[in-house]
């Protein structure tokens, strides 16, 4: 019996040695949740990172902007009786906080011809070299040692006070630099990495299997606009960017090397159903399964049929790309809620977005390769904006700019019948401001 | 960098297109083990799933010594091991006391006519006890010592359930080739 036995044995071992049966398709679509969520907790760890980051920059930007303005608005002014506007006040910083009382209205005083103007004074821009004053809105009378002051002096008012001085060849030296100028126009280069999602409603449910298995990937979008200044703190603003919005279709492995298989058995062509649209193959040397969904590719060469791997073609990827590039033509309008050395905008616009490329393929080793289009999508689209701009300004021409920006898309990429699927994105946009 | 070193690297990083090119290259033969361990498909596909998850959870700890496919492979066999252990107060042992041992000898039996896909049906016939040893013994190349501890069992049982899975797996294959024999004759 033992050798009989042993016999069996090597029956079955043999036979069985490399024996191979396909697993049904959804073994692997249960696989790959599990093991994504075990990695999820690090996508989500890196996604607060981020936002953390972003939130921090933000409060230390905007705590700089409140210190910046906090010395600028603390007191004091100092006025050339010859100006004729108050532009040409001249510009000094001193503080003695303890005898500063803040917020209080400063007034010009020009002197023409005798006449004396009393003109209220912006003391958001203007730095000021103080000399003593004493003076009374009525009167007009100023203190005697107004011009003889020497140094920053601490001023003591408990109402509303007038400054003079006379003029300094010193303070001279300093106008030039401070003066205020109001560009109007500027041009701006900006860029971003976006990231792209949707909003959905409607029932398709093929359509809702679909687009489980896809995955929006970074895009980015960028180009230059031109601004102009309709008053100190509206603007519109216009110009181009170039925007690219790319999906990932999880599961379906493309293999290379089709095309010698193809004509024998019927029609190369793969339909592949996403939520933007049926991709449509063109490419007759590409051949496409679904490792997750019998539904989603529709073709005359099922796993039954045609077995790649079997048939030897070049393995290139387990997912496929769609791709989209869009020309868009933004109308904006900004309106800046702080004017500082750091200013903060509110950014709200329209687009209208032009398809200019449309595209879908596999890569392997950094090399892509065509498949085909996605079919059926809308040529123009619109997208409303919405963001929070803030503007460092290196000097009065040039500009640093951070924007993060909200977009939702108005009308859908693509007409899916049974449902609505509006994308949206967000993105940081960062570049510089040249003003003139 | 090996190619397979390249994907279990990629495995380990997240990459979703490696997870599913390792999954892809290795399913086929490892479903067919899972086959030969469970008697249903359902369970197959269970022990499949569950081996998968268990591979990729633990990628960090193969250590590149001896082969990937042996590696992989023994965790599904311990997969199914589990799930027998965990179901084995429900399997019933058939009374197989009077099941014949046949008078043909192997040695000089034809068995050239038998396709993989018989063997596999013939061995997921026999009663969960006697397949889980008989894959152990004859498969897997355990020793009764080691079965003895992998299905908690003493020695001498995993000798009797070898030997009566081997009697049954040669009356059915016996009968299968008959059969065929049979048909093939006319």
């Amino acid at each position: 019996m033992d050798d009989r036995g042993v016999n069996i044995d090597i029956v079955f071992r043999n036979g069985l040695k490399d024996y191979e049966v396909l697993p049904p398709q959804d073994v692997w679509s249960n696989i790959q949740p599990v093991i994504r969520k075990k990695q999820r907790p690090l996508v989500i760890l890196r996604a607060a990172a981020t936002f953390a980051v972003i939130v921090s920059l933000g409060i230390v930007a905007y705590k700089y902007s409140m210190e910046i303005s906090s010395n600028l608005e603390n007191p004091v002014i100092a006025l050339n009786p010859e100006s004729v506007a108050p532009s040409q006040i001249l510009a000094y910083v001193n503080r003695a906080d303890n005898e500063i009382s803040q917020n209080q209205q400063l007034y010009s005083r020009t002197s023409l011809q005798g006449n004396q103007v009393v003109t209220p004074v912006n003391t958001s821009n203007i730095i000021a070299t103080v000399r003593d004053f004493e003076s009374d809105p009525g009167s007009g009378k100023l203190a005697d040692n107004t011009a003889r002051s020497a140094g920053p002096l601490a001023l003591n008012y408990g109402k509303t006070g007038y400054i003079d001085i006379k003029e300094e060849n010193s303070l001279d030296a300093l106008d030039n630099t401070s003066r205020k100028q109001l560009n109007r126009w500027s041009i701006s280069a900006l860029l971003s990495p976006t990231y792209q999602s949707r909003f959905s409603s409607g029932e398709n449910e093929a359509v809702s299997q679909a687009m489980s298995s896809e995955q929006m990937v970074v895009s980015y979008s960028g180009g230059v606009t031109l601004a102009y200044k309709i008053s100190k703190r509206f603007s519109i603003q216009s110009g181009f960017y170039y925007s690219s919005i790319g999906k990932e279709l999880s599961g379906i492995s493309a293999y290379s090397g089709f095309e010698q298989f193809f004509y024998t058995k019927g029609n190369p062509t793969f339909e592949v159903l996403t939520s933007n649209g049926t991709v449509l193959t063109n490419n007759t040397d590409i051949f496409l399964t679904d490792g997750l969904s019998a539904d989603r590719i529709r073709t005359d060469y099922n796993i039954n049929i045609f077995d790649a791997e079997k048939a030897g073609l070049t393995y290139l990827d387990n997912s496929i790309r769609q791709s989209f590039n869009y020309l868009e033509l933004p109308v904006i309008l900004r309106y800046k809620i702080v004017d500082k050395a750091l200013d903060f905008n509110i950014i709200g616009g329209l687009s209208s977005n032009l398809l200019v490329n449309n595209s879908v393929y596999a890569s392997k080793g950094g090399s892509r390769k065509d498949i085909g289009t996605t079919d059926g999508m809308n040529l123009i689209t619109f997208s409303s904006s919405l963001g929070m701009g803030m503007e460092y300004n290196f000097s009065n021409n040039l500009s640093l700019n951070l924007e993060p920006t909200f977009r939702y898309y108005i009308n859908p990429f693509n007409d899916i019948p049974g449902m609505r699927i509006h994308p949206y994105s967000f993105g940081v946009f960062s570049g510089i401001s040249y003003k003139f | 960098m090996s190619e397979i070193k390249n994907i279990i690297s990629g495995c380990l990083k997240g990459d979703r297109r490696d997870q599913e090119l390792l999954y892809r290259r290795h399913a086929a033969r490892l479903y067919a083990v899972c086959l030969q361990y469970s008697g249903n498909d359902e369970e197959a596909r269970d022990i499949l799933q569950e081996g998968f998850i268990k591979i990729f959870e633990n990628l960090a700890n193969y250590k590149y010594e001896g082969s990937f496919e042996g590696w992989i492979r023994r965790i599904i066999v311990n997969t199914a091991l589990e799930k027998y252990r965990a179901r084995h107060n429900l399997y019933r042992v058939d009374d197989i006391d009077d099941i014949p041992e046949l008078d043909a000898d192997p040695d000089n039996e034809d068995y050239s006519g038998l396709q993989a896909v018989d063997l596999l049906e013939i061995i997921r016939e026999l009663p969960p006890k006697y397949r889980m040893v008989f894959n152990l013994f004859a498969i897997e190349g355990y020793s009764h010592k080691e079965i003895s501890k992998m299905v908690n069992i003493s020695e001498g049982t995993s000798k009797s359930n070898l030997s009566r899975a081997r009697a049954i797996l040669q009356r059915r294959v016996g009968s299968y080739t008959g059969h065929k024999k049979k048909l093939l004759n006319g």
